[in-house]
């Protein structure tokens, strides 16, 4: 039983109901034990130390489980991980990616705070990142789109702060949390971000306009230190000029 | 009840160690000095003399005394092969096994965005240096088979494409001896993918 989004299922941990679960980080603890961050479907963030988990391979990032968790304290006790099918194959930058969702997951979500929806929202991600056919950058800019807007400082790109339509001409900034702001020599050209909205995907610039606009959105809520998964993605495009110049 | 200074801060040094807590700290502590007063002065003297001594290896980065550990600094090895590890007891085991000639990149950990832990905290400039100057001619990706351990044997093999280097990945699967009902279901979907023609 998985209780995906079920009003009667959220926020409870209860050792006897299972969650579909994904494991967002694991770190070792004691011996061969683990304390694991998992994102469940009804729970949200959540953390456990798994008894004997280094010897448990399954558990994983990337991953489909049901986990079955116990008490109440911030740091529950993980009473059994079963998993539910295969593990979401990625590969390569597709894997960097999923482990910048994992990242930017710890660094937002609170402990304890149910997101329904945000599983679901997740997986789909997962499994487009695995799925060639999706542009990544496009996967990794509707997932922040969807995580903004669940925390609640989703964003409008077709009006301004004052509920004003944008105008195609005018240029504007971002005050994060609040949303656009007219404003000559602004950052963002209106023009640009009424393509964005209209989900023009196919002009380099636009999608270069979106990774810019998400990354100052997300800004304030990922703290002081920067995101090492984007480290990979610059250096591993580096690495990837370079084998191709010489 | 409160210990002396001297019992206390042993205590307190104690819990230093990785798993172990007040009340372990506690027990070490009473066992040294009522016990084996001996081996706990052999103790602070050896802790000393590693704590001042071991430095990590110029060229690889495993624990050495020297500039160079005993493996790089062994003429007969291969220096033109690496094999890329997470840990010195990754080299230990691979070094008992008896089959390897090249020398080793000891990465003390791997890639892991959450903890903090980016290319160049594992060491990775160095070895794209290392890459780059053309001492390296194949590297065999010997990280751990966890999502970690593939992100960072995926960015090694960029690195390592980037400078025209061969790249293996060490075979991943069924244990020898062992038996495939007692295989985990992710190690045998692995071993079954990577299957191989049987030559006579």
């Amino acid at each position: 039983m998985t209780g995906r989004c079920g009003r009667w299922a959220m926020g409870m941990s209860d050792a006897r109901q299972g969650d579909r679960a994904w494991v967002l980080h694991r770190r070792p603890y004691r011996n061969t034990s683990l304390i694991v961050e998992f994102l469940t479907a009804s729970g949200g963030r959540l953390a456990a130390v798994a008894r004997s988990g280094r010897r448990q391979p399954h558990l994983q990032p990337f991953r489909p489980l049901t986990v079955f968790v116990s008490g109440r304290a911030e740091l529950r006790s993980l009473k059994n991980a079963e998993p539910e099918g295969a593990a979401i194959p990625l590969r390569g930058e597709a894997l960097y990616c999923g482990l910048y969702l994992n990242e930017l997951l710890v660094r937002m979500l609170h402990r304890d705070d149910p997101q329904p929806g945000l599983a679901g929202c997740y997986e789909e991600a997962l499994q487009r990142l695995a799925d060639d056919d999706w542009p990544r950058d496009l996967v990794l800019r509707q997932f922040e789109q969807s995580l903004l807007q669940m925390l609640g400082y989703g964003l409008s790109l077709e009006h301004d702060v004052h509920g004003q339509p944008l105008q195609p001409g005018q240029d504007y900034r971002l005050v994060p949390d609040e949303g656009l702001v007219a404003a000559a020599n602004g950052r963002y050209a209106g023009r640009d971000l009424l393509a964005l909205a209209a989900g023009d995907w196919q002009q380099a610039d636009i999608r270069r306009l979106a990774r810019d606009l998400m990354r100052e959105a997300l800004a304030p809520h990922l703290g002081d230190r920067p995101l090492i998964s984007r480290q990979l993605f610059r250096q591993g495009a580096a690495h990837k000029q370079a084998g191709d110049e010489s | 009840m409160k210990q002396s200074p001297l019992v206390q801060a042993l205590i307190d040094a104690f819990t230093c160690l990785p798993g172990v807590g007040a009340r372990s700290a506690q027990r070490m502590a009473y066992h040294l000095l009522e016990r084996n007063r001996e081996g706990g002065v052999a103790l602070a003297h050896s802790l000393e003399a590693a704590m001042s001594g071991v430095e990590h290896c110029q060229r690889c980065r495993n624990f050495a005394e020297a500039s160079l550990c005993p493996v790089c600094a062994d003429e007969r090895r291969d220096h033109a092969l690496v094999c890329v590890v997470e840990s010195p007891a990754d080299v230990l085991a691979i070094e008992l096994s008896g089959e390897y000639r090249g020398r080793y990149f000891v990465l003390m950990g791997h890639l892991s965005p959450i903890d903090g832990v980016g290319p160049d905290e594992i060491g990775l400039d160095r070895l794209a240096n290392q890459l780059h100057d053309g001492e390296v001619q194949e590297v065999i990706l010997a990280t751990g088979t966890t999502v970690e351990g593939e992100a960072t044997a995926h960015y090694i093999h960029e690195m390592a494409v980037a400078n025209g280097a061969a790249v293996s990945r060490i075979a991943q699967g069924v244990p020898m001896g062992g038996e495939l009902e007692f295989v985990d279901g992710v190690t045998l979907a692995h071993a079954l993918k990577g299957r191989q023609p049987v030559k006579n």
